[in-house]
C-alpha cells in the first residue's frame, strides 16, 4: 500500500465528539464495499459519538452507524480535532 | 382502467413500509420472491384513472449481489421491468441515500426520488434544493413525508408522467475518471455481443470492476469470459475476488487495477460515487447541524453502565405487560372458544358416530382452542416487538448487547432473532437472516429452539400455578427462564468452539433517529408477523392435533391400548431416570408436534379435571422436573420445519432435534435426583 501513514491514527482512538478524516481502511474487499455503501470511505469525515460499551458509535454525513471495536480499530483517519457544537 | 408497475427502493430506515403503507392501506399482499425466503410485499393504489401496482423492493444500500436483498431488487427492475422506480430517500440522511440513487440510474432510466421525512429535516434546519438536485441527477425529485401524508398526490403525477412518457428523464452517467473509463468501453465493447440476461454493457462492465459475484458468474460462461478476465485481472491480492476465488496470481494478466494511492479499482469506483455525491449535497443541501435528541438519549441508553439496566428494564417491563395483558386475552379467549364447542358437541350428540364426535370435538376443536387461545399473548408480544422495533430502540438492544453475543462467537444483531424466540421460535429462527456469515447463522438456528416462546411459557405458567404460589411461583418461573438462557450460552459457546468455517463480521447496524411509533405501522407490523403464525397455526398444528388424536385413539379407541400409550410405556424406563411416569412422558411426546398442545393432550390422559389430578399425582418437585423438560426439548414440528429450511440440510434438522431431547432429558434427571437430595 502506498499510503502515507504518518499522522493517522486507528478510528478507535478518537474521544467522543472528535473528528477524524477516513484514509485508509485495511480489511477485505468484501467490508471495504460494505463500509463505503454507508459512507465509511477513503476521503470521509466521521465523528465519534459513543465509545463507552462495545461497538462505537460514529456520525457518518447525518447517520449514526455503530460499528464492532475491531472493525474500527482497522480504520485509519486523520484527526481534525473536536467539532463545534452548535 | 391503465395500469402502471411502481417499484419502490431504499436503504433501511428510510420510510420506505411507512410511505409504502400510506399509499396503498391494507389494499396489500405479501407473498416470497419466487423460490426465495425473502418477503415481497405488493399492493394497489387507485389514482386519476390509473391503477398503480406498487412492489416494495428489499430494503438495500446498494445494488451489487452482495446480498439476497440487494440481487432480489436489481433482477425485479431488470425483468419485470417497471414503468417507474420510486428510490424514496431519507431528507435527513441524503448523503448515505444517494449511493443507491446513483446505482439506480445506471440500472434504469425512469426514476423518480422522493425525499422523505422532509418535515423532520425542515424541523432540523436542512434546507434542500429539489429543483437544483433534479436538474444534475436528470430525474423529478419531490418533497413528501409519508407519515403526515404530505406531497404523496405531487408524488403520484409525477410517477404518471414519467410513466406516460411526459417527463423524459435525462439520467445522469457519472464519469469514473480516464483510466477507469477507457477500462469500461473496451470491457462493454466486447460485452455488448452478448445476451447479458437485460442487464446494459456499461453496466455489466462497471459491476465486474466492482467484483459483483452475479456478473463475475455471468462473464464466466460467455465463449470470451477469459479474455474479459484477462483485460481485468487485478493486481490487488488482498481484494480481488479472482485471485480470492485461488486463481494463480499471475502479473502479465495484471490491468494495473491499482491506480492511485494503492486503491483497487472496485474501491476506485465507490470513492468517485461517494466524492460526486460530496460535492452533490455541497450544491444543493445546506442546513445547520444540530445535536439531535437522539444522541442526547443514546448517551444514556449506549452507556456502559446505564445501558445494560435500562435494558433490563425495559425487557422486564414489556414481559410484565405482555404476560398480564395477554393472559387475560387469552382467558377471554378460551371462555369464548370453549362454549362454542360446548355448543358444537351438544348438536352433535346422537346425531353423529361416537368415533366422529370425538374427533371433531376432542381431536379438531380443543386442537383449535388450543391455538386460539395462544393468540393474544402472542398477538401482545409482537405488538411490542413492533412498538420497539419502530421506535428505534430494537437497534439499540443489539448494540448493547453485541458484548455479550460475542461469547457465543456472534455479534450484537443475533440478539434480535433471541428476543423474537421468546414470542415465536419461527420468526426467531427467520430473524438469523439478518447474520452475514453461514456459520454465525448456524449457531443462531440451532441455539433458538432453547428460549422458551410465548406458547411454551404461557404452559410453563399455568403449571407454575398449579404448585407454587406468590413470590416462589415467580422465583420458579425465572430460575426457568435464566436455566434456558444459561443453555443458551453454554451451548452457544461450545458451538462457537466446534464450528468451523468463516467467522462473521463485527456488528455494523445503522441507528436510526428515535420516533413516536407509528400506531398504523406498528399494527401494520404486528399483522404481518401475526399473520405467520396463523398459517403455521392453521396448517401444522391443525394436523399435529389430528395426528395426536389419532394416536391415543387407534387402533382400539381405548387410550390405555393406544399406540401413543404404548409408546409412552416403552419409554418409561427414560421417565422413570426423572422421577416421571410413562404419563406424563406421553404428554411430552405430543409437544413434539406442537409444545401448546401438551396441555390438551394432558387433559386426555390424566381427566378432563386435570388441575386437581395433576396436583395429587405430581410432587413439586417432579413438577418442576417435568417444566424443564418442557422447556428444553424442540418446541414444535414448525420450528423443526425452518431449521431444516434455514439451514438447507436435514442434517442440521436433525442434530437441533436430538440435541434438544438429549439435554433435556439430562438436565430433567440431574433437576430430580439433585431435588431429591435437598
Amino acid at each position: 500500500m502506498s499510503v502515507n501513514m504518518s499522522g493517522l491514527i486507528p478510528l478507535i482512538m478518537l474521544n467522543p465528539g472528535e473528528e477524524g478524516e477516513v484514509v485508509y481502511i485495511h480489511g477485505g474487499w468484501g467490508i471495504l464495499r460494505r463500509l463505503a455503501e454507508l459512507g465509511i470511505y477513503p476521503g470521509a469525515r466521521v465523528r465519534m459519538e459513543n465509545k463507552s460499551w462495545g461497538p462505537v458509535v460514529l456520525w457518518v454525513s447525518g447517520v449514526r452507524i455503530a460499528i464492532g471495536r475491531g472493525m474500527a480499530s482497522r480504520i485509519y483517519v486523520r484527526p481534525l480535532g473536536p467539532r463545534r457544537t452548535l | 382502467m391503465k395500469k402502471i408497475l411502481v417499484a419502490l427502493a431504499g436503504n433501511p430506515n428510510v420510510g420506505k413500509s411507512t410511505l409504502f403503507n400510506a399509499l396503498t392501506g391494507l389494499r396489500q399482499y405479501t407473498a416470497n420472491w419466487p423460490g426465495k425466503t425473502v418477503e415481497r410485499k405488493e399492493g394497489i393504489t387507485e389514482y386519476k384513472g390509473y391503477e398503480i401496482r406498487l412492489v416494495d423492493l428489499p430494503g438495500t444500500y446498494s445494488l451489487t449481489a452482495y446480498s439476497l436483498e440487494e440481487l432480489l431488487a436489481r433482477r425485479f427492475i431488470v425483468d419485470e421491468k417497471p414503468d417507474v422506480v420510486v428510490h424514496v430517500a431519507n431528507a435527513t440522511t441524503l448523503e448515505k441515500d444517494l449511493y443507491l440513487t446513483l446505482q439506480l440510474l445506471e440500472l434504469t432510466d425512469k426514476v423518480v426520488l422522493a425525499l422523505n421525512m422532509i418535515d423532520v429535516a425542515e424541523d432540523k434546519g436542512i434546507r434542500i434544493d429539489a429543483a437544483k438536485l433534479s436538474k444534475i441527477l436528470g430525474i423529478p425529485v419531490v418533497k413528501i413525508s409519508a407519515y403526515k401524508r404530505r406531497g404523496l398526490d405531487k408524488l403520484l403525477d409525477k410517477v404518471i408522467d414519467v410513466a406516460e412518457g411526459r417527463i423524459k428523464t435525462k439520467p445522469l452517467r457519472i464519469s469514473y475518471g480516464r483510466e477507469v473509463e477507457e477500462l469500461i468501453d473496451k470491457l462493454s465493447s466486447i460485452l455488448s455481443k452478448y445476451n447479458l440476461r437485460g442487464y446494459s454493457p456499461r453496466w455489466v462492465a462497471i459491476k465486474l470492476l466492482e467484483g459483483d459475484q452475479e456478473i463475475i458468474d455471468l462473464i464466466r460462461n460467455l465463449p470470451e469470459g477469459n479474455e474479459l478476465i484477462k483485460l481485468l485481472a487485478p493486481s490487488c491480492r488482498s481484494y480481488c475476488p479472482f485471485i480470492k476465488e485461488g486463481k494463480p496470481f499471475d502479473i502479465t494478466l495484471c490491468s494495473g487495477c491499482s491506480l492511485r494511492r494503492g486503491e483497487p479499482i472496485c474501491m476506485l469506483i465507490a470513492s468517485k460515487r461517494r466524492i460526486f455525491i460530496k460535492n452533490l449535497i455541497k450544491l444543493t443541501v445546506s442546513g445547520l447541524e444540530v445535536k439531535s435528541i437522539s444522541d442526547v438519549v443514546d448517551r444514556y441508553v449506549l452507556h456502559k453502565l446505564i445501558g445494560p439496566i435500562v435494558l433490563f428494564g425495559i425487557f422486564a417491563l414489556a414481559f410484565l405487560f405482555i404476560f398480564t395483558v395477554g393472559s387475560m386475552l387469552s382467558d377471554y379467549v378460551s371462555i369464548g372458544a370453549d362454549y362454542l364447542i360446548g355448543i358444537v358437541d351438544s348438536f352433535l350428540k346422537g346425531r353423529v358416530s361416537n368415533v366422529i364426535h370425538d374427533f371433531v370435538v376432542n381431536g379438531v376443536l380443543s386442537a383449535f382452542s388450543t391455538v386460539l387461545s395462544f393468540i393474544p399473548l402472542i398477538f401482545v408480544f409482537f405488538l411490542v416487538y413492533s412498538i420497539m422495533e419502530d421506535s428505534g430502540y430494537l437497534a439499540r438492544s443489539a448494540v448493547i448487547m453485541d458484548r455479550f453475543m460475542h461469547a457465543l462467537g456472534l455479534h450484537g444483531k443475533a440478539f434480535l432473532s433471541v428476543i423474537m424466540a421468546f414470542g415465536c421460535n419461527v420468526p426467531g429462527i427467520m430473524a438469523t437472516r439478518a447474520l452475514e456469515s453461514e456459520r454465525d447463522r448456524l449457531i443462531a438456528i440451532l441455539i433458538n429452539p432453547l428460549i422458551p416462546c410465548a406458547a411454551r411459557l404461557g404452559v410453563m405458567a399455568f403449571i407454575v400455578n398449579l404448585f407454587f404460589s406468590g413470590p416462589k411461583a415467580v422465583a420458579i418461573m425465572l430460575f426457568l427462564i435464566a436455566l434456558s438462557l444459561t443453555l443458551v450460552a453454554i451451548v452457544g459457546s461450545l458451538l462457537n468452539k466446534l464450528l468451523k468455517g468463516e467467522r462473521g463480521r463485527e456488528l455494523i447496524i445503522e441507528l436510526p433517529e428515535y420516533r413516536m411509533p407509528l400506531l398504523r405501522n406498528v399494527l401494520l407490523l404486528t399483522w404481518t408477523r401475526i399473520r405467520d403464525f396463523l398459517k403455521r397455526a392453521g396448517t401444522i398444528i391443525i394436523l399435529g392435533s389430528i395426528l395426536i388424536w389419532l394416536l391415543y385413539t387407534l387402533p382400539t379407541g381405548d387410550f390405555e391400548t393406544s399406540f401413543g400409550a404404548q409408546l409412552g410405556k416403552a419409554l418409561e424406563p427414560i421417565a422413570n431416570m426423572m422421577g416421571m411416569d410413562w404419563r406424563a412422558i406421553t404428554s411430552l411426546i405430543f409437544g413434539i408436534l406442537a409444545k401448546e398442545q401438551v396441555l390438551a393432550a394432558m387433559s386426555i390422559i390424566y381427566g378432563s379435571n386435570l388441575a386437581e389430578v395433576l396436583r395429587q399425582s405430581w410432587t413439586p418437585l417432579q413438577a418442576l422436573t417435568f417444566l424443564t423438560v418442557f422447556m428444553i426439548y424442540e418446541p414444535c414440528i414448525a420450528t423443526v420445519a425452518v431449521t431444516r429450511r434455514e439451514s438447507g440440510s436435514w442434517l442440521w434438522m436433525f442434530i437441533s432435534l436430538a440435541y434438544t431431547i438429549l439435554l433435556a432429558i439430562i438436565i430433567g434427571t440431574l433437576i430430580y435426583h439433585i431435588g431429591s437430595l435437598l
